[in-house]
């Protein structure tokens, strides 16, 4: 764990990153899930909050993978401060067809997403396919 | 940190009777039991009594348990001439991929004239339809006694 200024004299609580890759398998993703309450609660997220990380990072694992069975997810997950970061990365094709989205299990993630954490987002750079989402212990209203 | 993760897949578990949420492990006194199956962290039980299909699901709903879900609750719907009953009383976590099966089994009971109801009281599950807007789309019940009356 370290200590550092944000430049405002407050001081920040930066732990360790915490990686975890899995291989991309459905019934591994209850790991991430795991991983994600773990450090959720130890950042001092009450436990409303916890679940809310929890099944945000499930969702990321899903949208990353994108119905893909092979390779593998590489997920970090920063904490600093209030705020808990989770990047996740797929190394590997993903699916040929894509995740199903018959019942708009897509836009289902996203209204998800959208309303449990505080920011999120997706990227394809260099042939990798990531995802990412950032939730403080309290939300911040905007002013 | 780094944490490298290679487990082998959950085995699918029977056990020797079912386990209904709420009730102590009873069985219901009328109904018959079609199947049982546990996979430590999912389950599905099913009954019937009369014009009532009662599927009583369990445990974490995720991409993972997704495939048998479908599978077990279009059975029931296809083989029902009446209403059915989805409890979820006992379920701990329910994510997009699980929605759409719920989505898609209303979509077949509707093409079927079935009633298809959901039973969920958990605040957070709850929370989950109420921010992905399916509270419109579903008819849910906070008991089974509530659906059942319908």
């Amino acid at each position: 764990m370290t200590v550092a200024g944000d430049g405002n004299g407050e001081v920040r609580t930066m732990s360790e990153p915490v990686e975890l890759c899995i291989p991309v398998q459905s019934d591994l993703i209850v790991l991430a899930r795991l991983t994600a309450a773990t450090v959720a609660s130890r950042a001092g997220f009450d436990v409303e909050k916890v679940d809310d990380l929890r099944l945000a990072v499930d969702e990321l694992c899903v949208l990353v993978a994108d119905g893909g069975t092979a390779g593998r997810l590489n997920l970090r997950f920063l904490t600093d401060g209030d705020v808990v970061e989770v990047i996740c990365a797929l190394d590997g094709p993903g699916g040929e067809e894509g995740r199903t989205d018959e019942h708009g299990e897509h836009e289902l993630s996203i209204r998800i997403l959208d309303a449990l954490v505080d920011e999120h987002g997706d990227e394809f750079d260099d042939g990798q396919r990531r995802g990412w989402l950032r939730k403080r212990s309290v939300r911040h209203q905007p002013s | 940190m780094l944490m490298c993760a290679t487990i082998a897949t959950r085995a699918g578990v029977s056990r020797a009777g079912p386990h209904y949420p709420g009730d102590g492990g009873r069985q219901p006194a009328s109904g018959r039991i079609r199947e049982v199956s546990v996979d430590e962290a999912f389950a599905v039980d099913e009954h019937d009594d009369g014009e009532l299909a009662h599927v009583v699901v369990q445990g974490e709903l995720d991409v993972a348990a997704a495939p048998t879900l479908r599978e077990r609750l279009h059975a029931t719907v296809d083989r029902s001439t009446g209403a059915v009953i989805v409890d979820l009383l006992g379920v701990t976590f329910i994510d997009s991929t699980a929605l759409g099966v719920l989505i898609g089994t209303k979509e077949r009971a509707d093409e079927r004239g079935i009633d298809l109801r959901l039973v969920v009281h958990e605040a957070r599950i709850i929370k989950i339809f109420e921010i992905t807007g399916l509270t419109e789309l579903f008819s849910i019940s906070a008991t089974v006694a509530e659906a059942s009356a319908q």
